[in-house]
């Protein structure tokens, strides 16, 4: 073999300086790719984990919801500790619910922490924690369980809506035919409807479910979006304060309950009714502070007033020379003085008999010259349920309470005057939840003895629960104005929720053959939302399956 | 008889190779310098995208808590471009009697910083998550949109000097948007 002579090294030294070059990129390439790669990988892990965990807090609420509407597990397991856990891929997540202390002592708007924590690989990544609170029909400042087709909400620039109305059906709005260009906002919270209205000749879908129309009737151009359905901002603006954000329609309807039967066994027990006409009170120890005031029959009058800062309800029953008045005292601020010979649970008392705040007394009519009072140990639960209707309530409410007829058999209250609250002078908006009253029964009415005067309006400070759903799914019920069609004009100012079956007006007005306004009768409404209270309502007061995020707190887990 | 080949080569030879190398010289020098630079840029930017990234890691969750005060109330608002105002569950936060505090999230422009800033008074009355606190340094500019009132859309725009091959140095810059749906209105 012949050798190759003349060939120097050129092919080497190419080589080398080929492979220096290569070497250079590769090392750039290799201390690139790392980081980008952890960068992504973090980065995915992240959003996964947090996918995990927020799939671990929206299964919770969804299992949470059911039992809560009765269609799984038992209301009684939520006032324990409870775990779930789920997995998809290689992900688990675990979920602690914690009901708080009131949830705990079946408190009806149950609040639980949930902690949701995702895994990968049994490594924990990320946690979330959310508070929810089941929501109370005390959440709407105004609420129909039935829209009425003929039924609009005017649009008015001297008042305002402050909190979130909801109807079931569809939404109707109907605004002066300028509103677009003078009009200011009336909805200041949130308006859901359940409906959804399409205007005629429009394909399903169109427009945003409400139906509107102005002074001189429909027109599609006085709608807030334009003809092809497209909303026009400046003019939700002129509707809702927050806008078109701000209205909902084909929600999920929101279904008032059949009966409040289940407030007369959480005001007296499982155990069979008294069938005795008057206010009863479990005097067994330990059951006042766990029970309520059942009251037996109709009520003529209730009068609640405070009396040495303790909270006291006058009940008349009963006529002529059937009356009976029963006084029933809360001792919350100031003790009592039993005198020597009065009737104390059935026995008959040597000599004076001091109470300590801490117990509620009810003083009966007397029976054979002797004052009768029954004592119980405690504060009650709040509840007063009356199995009959209250013709007339009026008065100043001391402590957290609400008062129920039985809907089931159309009991109704009548409010004879003013109802305000110890915590807040007449006016002004209440601070704190510390007096709320609410009102349950099948109607709540204004009675004819409320003065009518626009100058002096009715002062309610209260939510009001009027009628159900039946079981054929009819809403009936309502919150009235007795005689509305009598002469005068009064006003009723209220601090609260009314929530009512059907929609029914408080205020009429009146035209004369040529069609010209002669006059109203009625009252004027001004609805005042109190938010606190609807956090926080009056005890018992109906509540929905449906759990409310109030807070939501993401971080890595540690 | 043929004559013996010359040893070495040729005046040709010798300056065709040497033109050939000189080319090849160049190719890869400047193969090395575009790998110098990509490898600059790169690692620039990677150094940018990290400090952006930061950024959003920080307001995220921040943001992820925000909720309306009370209802008729936005969660959140943004007062101009540059910062954004919401609310948060207080310290002592208590479903049944809920309160929210005013917290917001500011660009300086003038020192080139990110803060958060809590209304609670005293500093002691603030959550540890939403302290007041410097969230982030040399940040170029940060801007803030909301789309929707349920959404938010994070701008982050960061900028570094990277060298280059022959020494100079040169000014680049990585945007970086995310856009955070909170979770308030998504759960309710």
């Amino acid at each position: 073999m012949k050798l190759r002579q003349g060939r120097r090294g050129s092919i080497l030294l190419l080589s080398i300086f080929f492979l220096f070059t290569l070497f250079f990129l590769a090392m750039a390439l290799l201390q690139l790719l790392p980081v980008e790669l952890n960068a992504a990988r973090w980065a995915r892990m992240n959003h996964e984990a947090s996918y995990a965990a927020d799939a671990g807090i929206t299964d919770t609420i969804t299992w949470l919801e059911e039992v809560l509407a009765g269609k799984q597990g038992r209301l009684s397991d939520l006032t324990e500790d409870l775990e779930r856990r789920d997995s998809f891929g290689d992900w688990t997540w675990f979920v602690k619910v914690e009901p708080d202390q009131q949830t705990r002592q079946n408190n009806p708007v149950r609040v639980f922490r949930l902690t949701s924590v995702a895994s990968l690989d049994g490594r924990p990544h990320r946690r979330i924690v959310a508070d929810v609170r089941q929501d109370s029909f005390a959440h709407y400042l105004t609420f129909i369980g039935a829209s009425d087709n003929r039924a609009y909400w005017r649009l008015n620039r001297d008042s305002k809506l402050e909190g979130p109305m909801h109807v079931n059906g569809v939404a109707s709005i109907a605004y002066d035919n300028d509103w677009f260009n003078t009009g200011v906002p009336f909805f200041e919270g949130t308006y859901t409807a359940s409906g959804f209205h399409v205007p005629s000749g429009k394909p399903e879908g169109f427009g945003d479910g409400v139906r509107y129309r102005t002074t001189t009737g429909f027109d599609n151009s006085d709608t807030p979006y334009n003809e092809d359905g497209v909303p026009i901002p400046e003019r939700y603006d002129r509707i809702f304060t927050r806008g078109r954000e701000a209205l909902k329609t084909g929600v999920r309807e929101r279904e008032m309950p059949e009966t409040s039967r289940n407030l007369a066994k959480e005001a007296w027990g499982e155990t069979p009714l008294p069938l005795d006409q008057g206010v009863h009170l479990d005097t067994s120890p330990g059951q006042a502070n766990k029970k309520g005031i059942l009251i037996q029959g109709d009520v003529e009058s209730m009068e609640l007033s405070v009396v040495q800062g303790n909270s006291v309800m006058t009940v008349v029953q009963g006529t002529g020379e059937a009356e009976q008045e029963t006084r029933v005292t809360i001792l919350s601020e100031s003790g009592m003085t039993l005198p020597a010979g009065s009737e104390v649970n059935g026995a008959v008392l040597p000599r004076e008999m001091d109470l300590e705040t801490g117990n509620t007394v009810v003083q009966k009519p007397d029976a054979g010259g002797r004052k009768v009072f029954t004592v119980a140990p405690g504060v009650t639960n709040g509840l007063v349920y009356c199995t009959g209707s209250i013709q007339g309530l009026q008065g100043q409410n001391k402590g957290r309470r609400t008062i129920a007829v039985d809907v089931e058999n159309h009991k109704e209250i009548v409010i004879s005057g003013d109802l305000t609250r110890q915590d807040t002078p007449v006016g002004e908006k209440p601070a704190g939840t510390d007096d709320l009253l609410g009102l349950l029964g099948m109607n709540i009415r204004i009675g004819n003895s409320v003065e009518r005067d626009l100058n002096k309006p009715l002062q309610l400070y209260c939510s009001v629960f009027a009628g159900r759903k039946n079981r054929d799914g009819k809403y009936e019920g309502s919150f009235l104005v007795d005689d509305l069609e009598s002469s005068g004009v009064g006003k009723f100012i209220i601090y609260g929720s009314v929530v009512r079956a059907q929609d029914s007006p408080w205020l009429m007005s009146w035209v004369n053959s040529g069609g010209a306004y002669v006059g109203s009768t009625g009252f004027v409404a001004n609805m005042k939302y109190d938010d606190a209270a609807a956090a926080n309502p009056p005890p018992f007061f109906p509540t929905m399956p449906t759990l409310r995020v109030l807070s939501w707190k993401e971080e890595p887990y540690r | 008889m043929r004559s013996p080949r010359p040893a070495g080569m040729t005046l040709a030879e010798t300056l065709i190779s040497a033109a050939i190398l000189s080319i090849l010289g160049l190719i890869l020098l400047r193969i090395y310098t575009v790998s110098h630079q990509a490898y600059s840029h790169g690692t620039g930017q990677i150094a940018l995208q990290q400090r952006a990234r930061f950024l959003t890691e920080q307001i995220t969750p921040l943001l992820s808590a925000a909720a309306p005060p009370h209802d008729g109330a936005k969660a959140l608002f943004s007062p101009n471009s540059a910062s954004l105002v919401f609310y948060v569950p207080d310290k002592n936060f208590q479903p049944r009697n809920p309160h929210y505090i005013r917290v917001g999230i500011y660009h300086n422009d003038i020192d080139q910083t990110v803060w958060l800033e809590n209304s609670a008074t005293p500093p002691s009355n603030q959550e540890e998550m939403f302290r007041s606190r410097e969230l982030a340094r040399e940040i170029y500019d940060l801007r803030i949109g909301l789309p929707t009132e349920n959404t938010v859309r994070v701008t982050v725009e960061v900028r570094g000097l990277t060298r280059t091959a022959g020494g100079d140095q040169a000014e680049q810059s990585y945007l970086l948007e995310n856009l955070l749906q909170i979770p308030y209105y998504s759960k309710n």
